[in-house]
């Protein structure tokens, strides 16, 4: 069993990962370029981080479906004798840790320009990032289509601009105003959300 | 034939009615409010009517060193290189030659301003009152005692005012895109607020304010969701292999890509005409005893939304017939976030960001000093998006070139 992971893990690494890391990367530098990252308190830290940083999320989680959107493509891989869930769970596993790894990323960049960071700086990003990406791949899962995820990721951040009370604690930039109780809401979500998404995947 | 077969793939596509669904929310969320209630003209013996920002040297100069030394002081100084609020902190090197403007501009050596005690931000502090409550109070800057040469000139100021915004790394209070804005500002009298209302009330100023500020909304939707609903209808021929059938094809690739492309614009434009045409009406019977004229009203919103549309779909149909349907959905999402951040709420029309923001009834005037960058703007847009749609039509063609050979030689070999 280990080995077969491990085999899944490499081939899927090489074949359906660079291209989502790379474009996360290229959002870290974009934030990179168009926030300060020196000298910040922990609510401007917040800013680059939620704003932007979180787009880390979709980029990362939404497209695990993506290589078998054909369905005819997705028969072959469910005909085989490793359960496609597997398979997805592997790519969640890993899209999961590239996300922790570019928003760690970030606040180490912050930290050696010598802006505040802390613990609960670094959690909420993730599940800001996290809970962002979580609505793309549930999003992607259900309407088997990866482009309605991206577009329902985005639609759900231009809603966190002018919808603030009727989101509650699913408010994506609450560190901004110093708010950090709603980040675990948002990391339950986003767990939920994605073990959802890969039900529905797994059985469809 | 093609293109109402085209529409129908575009309508039927879960993307479009997201995006519709977006449009309309935007519009309900943001703009409707507007409607509830006509605008009324200023009351007599308000406290304040607003500030307005006018260039006047006697005031800018002194304020704007005054901040220069207050932002060396405190070690930071305020920028938005991107339109985003960026806390921008020196080199030695760079504080040094800050230093040596303010000794220009202020009469105040290196040595003063390090040795200098007691400084003080401007700002509203919170102080105890006698009932232990905290109060909000405007304190007054501390700073040491500036000495402007008498014989500098304006100009001089401004041009060293730009060296110190260079230093800072661009887009700081001193940049000439805010200086007037952050330190020659003048507060409004009632004749100011009533002549800008008077103004706004006549002809086809009225329904020109309102478009105004549905464009502003909804330019937002248009420069990122049209993207989705191309990339949708690309990857269609994609997931169900009709590429090849398509690419066997005798009809030529202009009309393939330029049929489909039509069909994405006329398909994405129709729910903002009928928004649009919904805010006209209640404008219209909001103000039922003025004569509104709309003419000038749909033209502006014509001019202001129509490119954005097409350059949002040209670049999407563009990256993703050349990279891929990803790296479209990436690079517009990169370029709308930068184009929102680059923006101010009002006044800020470039040649070049791709949104246009105008997010006020009033301040027409503002607008039309505004309006010769919003021409050149909107046309340079139509333009890219006819390029893009021609270099499109080439990849197109040599991919199709490409798949017929490879078809031919499979045929052959077989």
């Amino acid at each position: 069993m280990y080995g077969k992971v491990q085999k899944i893990l490499s081939v899927n690494l090489r074949h359906h990962f660079a291209l989502p890391f790379l474009a996360a990367l290229g959002v870290l530098v974009a934030a990179f370029i168009v926030f300060g990252v020196t000298g910040l308190t922990e609510q401007e830290a917040a800013l680059p981080l939620e704003m932007l940083v979180s787009w880390a999320g979709p980029v990362l989680l939404t497209p695990i479906f993506l290589p078998e959107q054909n369905r005819e493509i997705r028969d072959v891989v469910r005909s085989k004798r490793t359960e496609y869930l597997v398979i997805c769970g592997i790519r969640a596993g890993y899209s999961v840790a590239a996300l922790i790894l570019c928003v760690s990323l970030y606040i180490g960049l912050l930290k050696i320009n010598e802006s505040q960071v802390s613990g609960r700086l670094l959690f909420g990003a993730v599940a800001t990032a996290l809970f962002l990406g979580a609505v793309g791949l549930f999003s992607a899962g259900i309407s088997d289509n990866a482009a309605v995820g991206y577009m329902v990721a985005m639609m759900y951040y231009l809603v966190n601009y002018g919808m603030r009370e009727r989101l509650g604690v699913f408010y994506l930039f609450g560190m901004r105003g110093g708010e950090y109780a709603g980040k675990g809401w948002l990391a339950a979500g986003a767990i939920c959300l994605i073990i959802a998404a890969l039900g529905i995947q797994g059985k469809g | 034939m093609l293109f109402f077969k085209e529409c129908k793939k575009v309508v039927c596509s879960a993307a479009y009615w997201l995006y519709l669904a977006m449009v309309v929310v935007m519009y309900v969320s943001q703009f409707t409010g507007e409607l509830d209630a006509a605008i009324s003209p200023p009351s007599k013996g308000l406290e304040s009517y607003g500030w307005k920002s006018v260039e006047i040297p006697e005031i800018l100069m002194p304020a704007a060193t005054e901040g220069l030394v207050s932002e060396y002081l405190s070690g930071s100084y305020m920028a938005y290189p991107f339109g985003i609020y960026k806390e921008v902190k020196l080199s030695t090197k760079k504080q040094e030659q800050i230093a040596g403007l303010i000794e220009t501009l202020a009469g105040i050596t290196k040595e003063d301003l390090d040795n200098f005690q007691g400084y003080q931000e401007e700002g509203y502090r919170g102080v105890a009152g006698q009932d232990g409550n905290v109060v909000l109070t405007h304190q007054e800057a501390v700073l040491p005692e500036i000495h402007m040469p008498e014989d500098m000139s304006y100009e001089h100021f401004r041009e060293l005012m730009r060296q110190a915004d260079k230093i800072i790394g661009g887009g700081s209070r001193y940049s000439d895109r805010y200086i007037v804005g952050n330190f020659s500002r003048v507060p409004m009298t009632y004749e100011d607020a009533m002549a800008d209302y008077e103004e706004l009330m006549q002809g086809e100023n009225l329904a020109k304010g309102y478009t105004r500020l549905f464009c502003d909304y909804t330019g937002i939707v248009l420069s990122i969701m049209p993207v989705f609903v191309c990339v949708s209808l690309w990857q269609m021929d994609k997931r169900a292999r009709m590429q090849q059938l398509i690419y066997s094809r005798s009809i030529s690739s202009v009309k393939i890509v330029g049929i489909r492309y039509l069909a994405l614009v006329c398909c994405s434009i129709l729910p903002v005409v009928l928004t649009f045409v919904h805010a006209l009406f209640g404008v219209k019977a909001m103000y039922s005893e003025r004569n509104i004229v709309l003419g000038s009203s749909v033209a502006l919103a014509a001019l202001w939304l129509i490119p954005s549309l097409l350059i949002v779909l040209a670049v999407g149909v563009f990256v993703s017939e050349t990279l891929s349907p990803f790296y479209a959905i990436f690079l517009q999402g990169i370029w709308w976030f930068l184009s929102l951040s680059a923006n101010q709420l009002t006044g800020s029309i470039t040649r070049y960001t791709l949104l246009i923001r105008h997010n006020n009834l009033e301040k027409a005037r503002l607008f039309e000093e505004q309006y010769g960058d919003f021409l050149w703007n909107r046309i340079f847009y139509l333009m890219m998006s006819v390029a893009a749609l021609g270099i499109t039509v080439l990849f197109y063609d040599r991919h199709r070139r490409e798949e017929r050979q490879h078809v031919r030689k499979s045929t052959k070999n077989t």
